[in-house]
């Protein structure tokens, strides 16, 4: 998949606006919202949140877990960990993108903040790919990877699959055929002399 | 394989040492340092493994199929020893593709396991090569095989770059543009 | 402009818009991720459409500049894509896997379970057809004789089910035998509700038709 594919489903997450206009709710088919009142926070799904914020109707309140010291908390515990931490949600990534991308200057401290998301993804793809090095050499066919988010996982698609696949592949065709070889030059060697 | 598939007929036609067991009139012309037209019991010949399998599958068998120098004993004690050292583009493209293929006259079954373990070990290689600023030189030794895996990484990692970089929010594009264009030229040549 | 509560038989709960929206997006997702085709839900489909329909019935009787009215459509545009690339990946991969989802298909139907829509059904076989003549008149009719057999069998793609795919499991399922292909090295895994994994497609197919895992 494509991560904007990915980015695409990520953008269901509901998040927090202050819109500056007052509206009745709007009822869409992924649920209920509103009513709008300006000057007060209300929930909706992320991409509407940035489809506002792009046309100026209103302001995106950061999410709880987008704030310094839970973020440098985040870090040091990914540093530490031989394992994946759990992230705050599923598509940080694509949260953090997204609302850092149009409305940054809504987020204080945006461009630290900027700087220790893309710290702890650094951190996160760099033991990835040790991961990966791992489970092909010591395996390479089943793998738990537990608290890796959708766009971790995608960027290993398709080189982690279909390197397993073509470990598979190897095994399979060059061990099958051998023993198989074997019952036949048997055969061969036994087998009365025939003319041609 | 796939009934379709490019790579499949190109590693077909892959020569492979072959010992004809029979006198065989009018195909001299199968060694190319015969002068008779016929070929005589006891000759040793290169020829694609497509005719190799076909004649040595026959009952009784026309020849019979040895293992190219690569998958033998000298190479797969290099191999274990340390796998990410050899060339393997000049060495054999199509190692492990013809690899499968040559297991089968193996009879103690040690070329599976070469092949095996050295697509295990290199794979840090592609991985590497993935992510590489200066990837032809570490495109190189990779074989055909390896190569197709990393060049989808490197698509992967693109498209993953492009997409962090888009609307200015979290990656520096300062370093990425510098390599990008030169680095896309020798790719092309490259792939 | 409310949601309408849907009923979808008589003998199955009402179900709501948006749990028919989320299905649909585990559909699509698993969809474009599996090796081979999955079973329809065409009902859930023609639900959507329904809803998809009324909405913009509605969006028309509002001015145009009205905001509500972009929002609606930009929530429609994006359900819109999901279906759209739900139908077009499944029709991707009934071309590629033509003459082995028509054979199953075939055998699935006396069972009652088919995989395909009528309408896909009809396409795969139309598709097969034209495959076969377009062969036959550009190369098969004018080798020798001996030759030109239509090989359906050669022809045939199978669908990797061997390939390996990342999973979520939605609930817990334990159990699982990870069979190894030389029968001397059987793994036995469970899945914990809310763990991932990487493994062979075809030892957790079953889970992924029936809902028990989620592709990711």
């Amino acid at each position: 998949m494509d991560p904007y594919e990915i980015e695409f489903i990520g953008e269901n997450r509901i998040a927090s606006i202050i819109p500056n206009f007052s509206y009745d709710k709007i009822y869409l088919i992924c649920g209920e919202f509103g009513p709008f009142r300006a000057g007060l926070p209300m929930n909706v799904p992320l991409w509407l949140a940035v489809m506002l914020k792009q046309k100026q109707k209103c302001r995106i309140v950061p999410p709880d877990w987008m704030e310094i010291d839970n973020l440098e908390n985040i870090k040091e515990e990914e540093k530490r960990s031989r394992f994946f931490t759990k992230m705050p949600h599923e598509h940080y990534m694509v949260e953090a993108k997204l609302i850092l991308g149009a409305a940054s200057e809504d987020i204080p401290n945006a461009s630290e903040i900027k700087t220790i998301i893309k710290d702890i993804w650094d951190i996160r793809m760099s033991k990835l790919r040790t991961s990966m090095d791992a489970l092909m050499k010591s395996g390479g066919s089943y793998g738990r990877l537990d608290h890796l988010t959708m766009m971790e996982i995608n960027s290993v698609k398709p080189l982690l699959p279909s390197a397993m696949n073509e470990l598979l592949k190897i095994q399979m065709t060059s061990k099958k055929s051998s023993s198989a070889t074997l019952n036949s030059s048997t055969f061969s060697q036994s087998g009365t002399s025939q003319n041609l | 394989m796939s009934y379709l598939s490019v790579t499949d007929i190109l590693v077909s036609n892959e020569k492979v040492p072959c010992k004809f067991l029979h006198d065989l009139p009018k195909l001299g012309f199968l060694d190319p340092s015969c002068t008779d037209d016929d070929l005589k019991a006891g000759t040793s010949v290169e020829i694609p493994i497509w005719l190799a399998e076909s004649l040595s599958s026959r009952r009784p068998p026309l020849v019979t199929v040895d293992l190219p120098k690569v998958y033998k004993e000298t190479y797969r004690e290099i191999f274990s020893a340390d796998a990410c050292t050899v060339d393997l583009h000049k060495l054999a493209q199509y190692f492990y593709e013809l690899g499968c293929y040559v297991a089968k006259y193996d009879i103690k079954g040690e070329v599976s396991t070469t092949l095996v373990n050295t697509f295990r070990q290199r794979f840090k290689m592609i991985l590497s090569a993935s992510v590489a600023t200066d990837s032809i030189n570490a495109l190189q030794p990779l074989s055909e095989c390896e190569r197709d895996h990393t060049a989808a990484a490197m698509t992967t990692e693109k498209a993953l770059s492009s997409w962090l970089k888009r609307g200015e929010s979290l990656l520096t594009t300062a370093t990425m543009v510098a390599n990008h264009r030169k680095r896309k030229r020798a790719e092309m040549e490259m792939l | 402009m409310d949601t309408e509560d849907l009923e979808l038989s008589d003998e199955e709960e009402e179900i709501t818009a948006d749990v028919v929206l989320k299905t649909i997006q585990n559909l699509w997702q698993n969809e474009r991720l599996s090796p081979e085709i999955l079973p329809h839900r065409n009902d859930m489909v023609e639900c959507m459409l329904g809803q998809i329909q009324h909405m913009e019935r509605n969006i028309n009787k509002l001015p145009k500049t009205d905001l509500r009215a972009s929002i609606h459509k930009m929530e429609l545009n994006r359900i819109k894509y999901i279906i759209c690339n739900y139908l077009k990946t499944r029709l991707d991969k009934i071309e590629k896997y033509c003459i082995t989802i028509v054979n199953d298909e075939k055998q699935r139907t006396e069972s009652g379970t088919n995989y395909l829509t009528p309408s896909e059904f009809r396409y795969a076989q139309e598709y097969l057809l034209s495959i076969e003549h377009h062969l036959k008149e550009t190369i098969l009719n004018r080798v020798p004789g001996n030759m030109q057999a239509f090989e359906i069998n050669k022809m045939a793609i199978v669908p990797a089910l061997q390939s390996h795919v990342f999973l979520k499991a939605n609930e817990t399922v334990n159990g699982i035998v990870l069979e190894d292909h030389f029968g001397d090295q059987d793994e036995e895994i469970d899945l914990e509700e809310g763990s991932q994994h990487i493994l062979q497609y075809k030892f957790i197919a079953d889970l992924v038709k029936n809902g028990k895992v989620q592709l990711v």
